[in-house]
């Protein structure tokens, strides 16, 4: 309340995060400390083994919102908040003028093993094996396979969704009900009683207690060394490749930085390039980054100049990450292993990992929609995906047991337009062959395409075909990247306005992960203008472009730890020129193969073994 | 009386200077390459210089194989996953770090024996630990004669001033608090002898008030012998401690010329 008063007095807009979250300098994440106590409250891994927080300032198991006892409490600690707010409001009404209540989504994507999540940062389930868990689990899976739509063909189908088979499907698609219920549940307490609280549901990541560098963390630990700087790096991209959204309103990204032991003994540079790699991928999708004020003031005048213009110019020109390709998944905390994968290689920055499919189809930028293996497709998903389509967009998705008997009939209705897509790329065959194949479907300008994976085919090939279709889809689709480049250590982030989705003009900001400075070639699909990008100074003025280039091939000498932001301007059938863009790479790779080869003299090798 | 524990400002008084540019460009085999095994396949790997994430689902033996000539250890899963779990009573997290390395030494030591990599193992990993000085000394046979508990108000002068106060129980540090949040300001005007009144009104406990420039207790936190670099800077006047007590100075020197 003192708080409160204080900031309203000063004008100063207050922002509360109600939800319990890692790492935020509370021991236990400020959870009473006799709850605790009660072993039953604990979440629980695959293996039996406890969920952790791990870090300062006390390691902590993480509970579990199934557990009775924590959500009961929970409830209360809400309501309180809610009771105060209707004082507030009555007493002093001007002093929630200025406070804004974010939203987060509490413990559920910290249920990730870490033992699974050390190659990819969201591999296997990221699911709460606890009691407390099993008992509403069944009920609410036995309650949502009531519906009529899974007892067709007969009312014994609908023991059929509830097999072990279907184990892991309905797992997901619970948590992550679970997770959008707890949400909602607590923006309805929030609001009892009518109070008027501005309300914002946000996604908070604290990479520095992610399952995923768990172990990393603990070995570093050991020697008191600096954390995983590499990992942590990839682990911001994997977050910003994740899209969470309640009732399909995006959640605001916001990523945490404790700075934890390992984090401050990183290199300046070092930490520069992790907060400003965060600050682009989190603004570029509405979101922030979060610090404490200490941390900030220990950065540098001229980094926190840099950093508050580069901000400053990013929100008045309104830049945008678009996700042209989206890959809707049943969670977005589990490992999604058909289509996005590949999306994620081809798309870079561009692809998103959403659950909500109307979040997906709402947005402006979506240009494909990939559906996850393990998704459960019902009628009026297909329907709507069906009228999105007809906009010129294109929606794959994989035949099999996920989808429901009315989905079946009504892509069968439409077989007789089967068109097995004729890309020389793509090893289609038909069904009886065992072999993978598409079906397409057209409706209007758009389409659906129907991936068929026969149980009988090769698991080793599925990948690679896999691969080689998602990459025919998309240039079919006319969706392409805007730029691809030659070195592993560099990642690209396209940015362009809200007004420039369907544009030419871009900004492409080039990042070099690695302790080394690296050269690094970028392809674009056609002749491209590129200049320097310069951000607003402190006067907010932009200054003028000072250089422009035009080619589809540029070289760049990228510092280590450096962020370098360029300036496009694609001309028009950018995507039909992308062959071109191929065709340079493989060329620019069989030029550097030569150089290589001259600099072993005396070294033979079979250019045939090596193509 | 329960202390809380702001890591933050014990980090910023105890930790470790972050790395510079130049630590960056040094020979990377210098420090040790982190492995854990899970069924004799890598699951985890760390270099504070190099991306190990290569090396993941490697077989332990290709490991051992490539990092021949470099230093490496390699911890089992299991293991490290039960010491963890066991290192939660522990009071706070710095405690938590060093129970893991006393727990992964001790299975070390445990499992095997006759192995000369885990020797090698054990060698590197009791090499990496480094105690402060402070702890050390107020873990020593001080904690007989020191009051069993009280509170040590730390004060490093500079450009930016940082404080601690640190709650010790036995020798052993139980919490430390941000000294701003407890509404305590150190400035020309305030004696020594009024910050450890109010010290003493807040915490209710002894109190021992060292006040030092920044330069200067980096220069204890490097120095191979601190005490006795204290002892000296307590006589120069540019380390200030309280109580002035002939006890408190005699112990330090005892400490810094004899080892006691």
């Amino acid at each position: 309340m003192k708080y409160l008063v204080a900031a309203t007095e000063r004008s100063i807009s207050v922002s509360l995060i109600l939800t319990p979250e890692v790492g935020f300098d509370c021991e236990r994440a400020g959870l009473p400390k006799d709850l605790f106590s009660k072993s039953e409250i604990f979440s629980q891994l695959y293996d039996q083994s406890p969920s952790l927080a791990v870090g300062p300032p006390r390691t902590f198991k993480i509970p579990s919102h199934f557990a009775e006892e924590f959500t009961k409490r929970y409830t209360n600690y809400i309501s309180r908040f809610n009771a105060f707010f209707v004082t507030l409001d009555r007493n002093n009404g001007n002093l929630l003028q200025n406070v804004k209540i974010l939203l987060g989504g509490g413990f559920w994507k910290y249920y990730r093993p870490a033992s699974l999540s050390t190659v990819d940062a969201f591999s296997g389930n990221c699911f709460d094996y606890s009691k407390n868990f099993a008992i509403r689990y069944r009920e609410e899976i036995d309650q949502f396979y009531l519906q009529d739509e899974f007892q067709d063909p007969d009312p014994v189908s609908a023991n059929l969704w509830k097999t072990r088979a279907y184990e892991d499907a309905n797992r997901r698609w619970f948590h992550q009900c679970a997770e959008e219920s707890f949400r909602k549940r607590t923006e309805t307490v929030l609001l009892k009683r009518g109070v008027p609280l501005d309300i914002s549901q946000v996604e908070i990541f604290t990479p520095e207690l992610d399952p995923s560098i768990r172990y990393s963390e603990m070995l570093r630990s050991l020697g008191e060394a600096p954390i995983d700087f590499f990992r942590l790096s990839r682990l911001v991209d994997e977050y910003a490749h994740r899209v969470s959204s309640v009732d399909g309103d995006r959640a605001e990204p916001i990523v945490h930085w404790s700075f934890f032991p390992g984090l401050q003994k990183l290199s300046d540079s070092e930490k520069q390039f992790l907060i400003i790699k965060s600050m682009l991928l989190t603004q570029g999708q509405g979101g922030t980054v979060l610090i404490d004020v200490r941390d900030w003031l220990d950065f540098s005048l001229a980094c926190r100049r840099r950093v508050m213009n580069l901000s400053k110019t990013l929100s008045d020109s309104g830049y945008r990450v678009f996700g042209r390709v989206k890959v809707v998944t049943s969670h977005l905390w589990s490992s999604s292993s058909l289509f996005w994968p590949h999306v994620k290689q081809l798309m870079g920055n561009e692809g998103q990992l959403v659950h909500s499919l109307d979040g997906a189809m709402d947005d402006p930028a979506t240009q494909t929609i990939f559906i996850d293996d393990m998704r459960i497709v019902r009628f009026e998903d297909m329907d709507r995906l069906q009228k999105w389509s007809r906009s010129g967009k294109t929606v794959v998705l994989p035949n099999g047991r996920y989808l429901t008997e009315s989905v079946k009939r009504m892509l069968k209705a439409g077989v007789d337009d089967r068109d097995i897509i004729p890309d020389k790329n793509f090893n289609e065959n038909d069904s009886q062959s065992g072999q993978i194949y598409a079906d397409v479907f057209e409706y209007g300008a758009g389409r659906v395409i129907l991936l068929n994976i026969p149980e009988s085919a090769d698991l080793s090939k599925t990948n690679e075909t896999v691969s080689r279709f998602v990459g025919s889809t998309l240039r079919k689709s006319k969706v392409l990247p805007v730029c691809r480049h030659s070195h592993r250590n560099v990642t690209l982030i396209p940015m362009g306005t809200p007004d420039e989705i369907a544009g030419c003009d871009r900004v492409l900001f080039v990042l070099n992960s690695s302790q080394k400075s690296v050269n690094a070639d970028l392809f674009f699909p056609q002749q491209t203008q590129v200049a320097n990008f310069e951000v607003s100074d402190a006067n907010g003025s932009v200054k003028n472009v000072i250089e422009i280039e035009s080619n589809s091939l540029f070289n760049l000498d990228v510092p280590s730890c450096g962020i370098l932001p360029i300036k496009v301007h694609l001309t028009e059938n950018v995507v039909s020129e992308n062959q071109a863009a191929e065709s340079i790479s493989q060329e620019s790779e069989k030029s550097k193969l030569d150089v290589q080869i001259a600099e072993l003299p005396g070294l033979e090798i079979d250019m045939e073994f090596l193509v | 009386m329960s202390a809380g524990f702001d890591w933050r400002s014990y980090q910023r008084c105890f930790g470790q200077r972050p790395r510079l540019s130049e630590d960056l460009q040094a020979p990377w085999q210098n420090s040790p390459a982190f492995f854990v095994e899970d069924h004799q396949r890598i699951c985890a790997a760390y270099h504070d210089l190099e991306d190990l994430s290569d090396w993941i689902g490697a077989p332990v033996d290709e490991v051992a194989d490539r990092f021949e000539n470099r230093d490496y250890i390699i911890l089992s899963k299991s293991n490290i996953d039960r010491v963890l779990t066991d290192s939660l009573s522990e009071n706070h997290y710095f405690d938590q770090v060093s129970f893991l390395k006393r727990g992964i030494i001790a299975d070390l030591n445990e499992n095997n024996e006759s192995s000369s990599d885990a020797n090698r193992s054990i060698e590197l990993l009791s090499s990496l630990e480094e105690n402060h000085f402070l702890f050390d000394g107020v873990r020593s046979w001080w904690k007989r004669i020191l009051p069993k508990r009280f509170v040590f108000y730390l004060r490093l002068t500079g450009t930016q001033n940082e404080e601690a106060l640190l709650e010790f129980h036995q020798g052993i540090l139980v919490g430390c608090e941000r000294a701003d949040n407890l509404d305590i300001r150190f400035n020309d005007r305030d004696s020594l002898y009024k910050l450890e009144n109010r010290v003493k009104d807040l915490k209710r406990l002894s109190v021992l008030i060292l006040v030092v420039s920044r330069k200067n207790w980096e220069m204890l936190t490097s120095s191979e012998d601190p005490w006795r670099l204290l002892s000296q800077q307590l006589r120069t006047k540019d380390a200030q401690i309280y109580p002035r007590k002939w006890s408190v100075l005699t112990g330090i020197a005892l400490r810094g010329y004899l080892g006691l």
